[in-house]
């Protein structure tokens, strides 16, 4: 591991409260690409993926302040991310990227049906998608950051008690959704 | 906590690769179709979107967003003085029209009527600079503007306690 990747998150964060361009060039290497996979998994076009990360990565570093350590910073990155991600839907509102309300999702075992996992996959986002926001978020923390659920609470504002519930409401409505 | 509880809360790390099933929690899973769809379902979460972002170029990405933080950072002081000013000079202008109405007295002991409310020198206007006088006046120039009218002072309402007494200390020459 090199030395740089052994910096932690907190530290580089002061570092560029500093002045360091190269500690937030660090910390955008190190959280861009799950910020992309977050929002691309939140039902973010791939189309506006470049704008969207940029957006969330300015919006971070704006505000780098309001992050005081008690989210992980890349459960706080995720948390933006969602917020602008809602802000661009409202703003596009009326035109289709892919919408957070109900789109079809094609039946399994239907005729025109293809049950390979890349089209299993494509029926998890939008199903995905199409949670209420805050499931949506614990669900996509939890599975694909790993965060347990007091990282999660921090991150999203809310308590563990209640992203556990989030969680197991959302793998509820999905496991119906990819069954 | 049930069975099921604890192998929910540990799918996100098995999948993830930083833990393993026990033999009991395996047996489990052959058994539960709850948790079996579950955890299938947990599988295809942790691996969707893998690909997304690998065209990332941090540095290149470090720069534009770092530009636009100092673009925001420089344009925000000009913007909250000049609307803290323009809004402070506008509720002064509006209280020269509702102290007359409210209190006759008073407005008679400042000199100021509904009709001369424009011609009333604000010393708080000798700090503002050509361009900020120059939005004042545009909005006093406004044909919406009636200073006969009964006016509504949302401006007013927009003012902490300190900016209210500094428009009362103006209207008093204090």
């Amino acid at each position: 591991m090199s030395a740089t990747e052994l910096e932690s998150d907190a530290d580089l964060v002061r570092a560029y409260q500093a002045g360091s361009e190269q500690a937030a060039t660090m910390l955008v290497d190190r959280h861009a690409r799950a910020v992309a996979r977050h929002l691309y998994c939140s039902g973010a076009d791939r189309s506006d993926l470049d704008d969207l990360v940029q957006e969330t990565l300015f919006r971070a570093f704006r505000n780098i302040e309001s992050w005081r350590g008690e989210a992980g910073f890349r459960g706080w990155l995720c948390a933006i991310a969602g917020n602008a991600l809602r802000d661009e839907v409202r703003r596009r509102r009326g035109r289709v990227i892919l919408p957070l309300e109900a789109q079809p999702i094609p039946a399994p075992g239907g005729p025109a049906a293809d049950l390979t996992m890349r089209d299993t996959a494509e029926r998890l986002r939008r199903a995905i998608a199409q949670l209420p926001r805050l499931q949506r978020e614990v669900f996509l923390l939890r599975t694909q950051e790993g965060l347990d659920y007091s990282a999660i609470a921090a991150a999203l504002g809310t308590t563990s008690g209640a992203a556990r519930v989030h969680y197991h409401q959302a793998t509820r409505r999905l496991k119906d959704a990819i069954r | 906590m049930s069975t099921c509880t604890q192998l929910s809360d540990f799918m996100p790390a098995v999948a993830q690769g930083r833990q393993r099933w026990t033999p009991d929690q395996q047996a489990h899973l052959q058994d539960c179709d709850d948790c079996a769809a579950e955890w299938r379902l947990v599988q295809l979460a942790a691996t969707l979107g893998a690909g997304e972002g690998e065209a990332v170029d941090a540095n290149a990405l470090t720069r534009t967003v770092l530009a636009r933080v100092r673009t925001a950072r420089a344009a925000r002081p000009t913007r909250w003085r000049t609307a803290w000013l323009a809004g402070s000079v506008a509720a002064a202008v509006v209280a020269l029209v509702l102290i007359p109405r409210l209190h006759p007295s008073r407005g008679a002991r400042l000199g100021v009527t509904v009709a001369s409310a424009t011609r009333f020198e604000l010393p708080v206007l000798d700090a503002l600079s050509a361009s900020q006088l120059q939005s004042v006046l545009d909005r006093l120039d406004d044909p919406d503007f009636d200073a006969s009218a009964d006016v509504e002072a949302p401006e007013l309402d927009a003012l902490d306690s300190t900016g209210l007494q500094m428009v009362l200390s103006t209207l008093e020459g204090t």
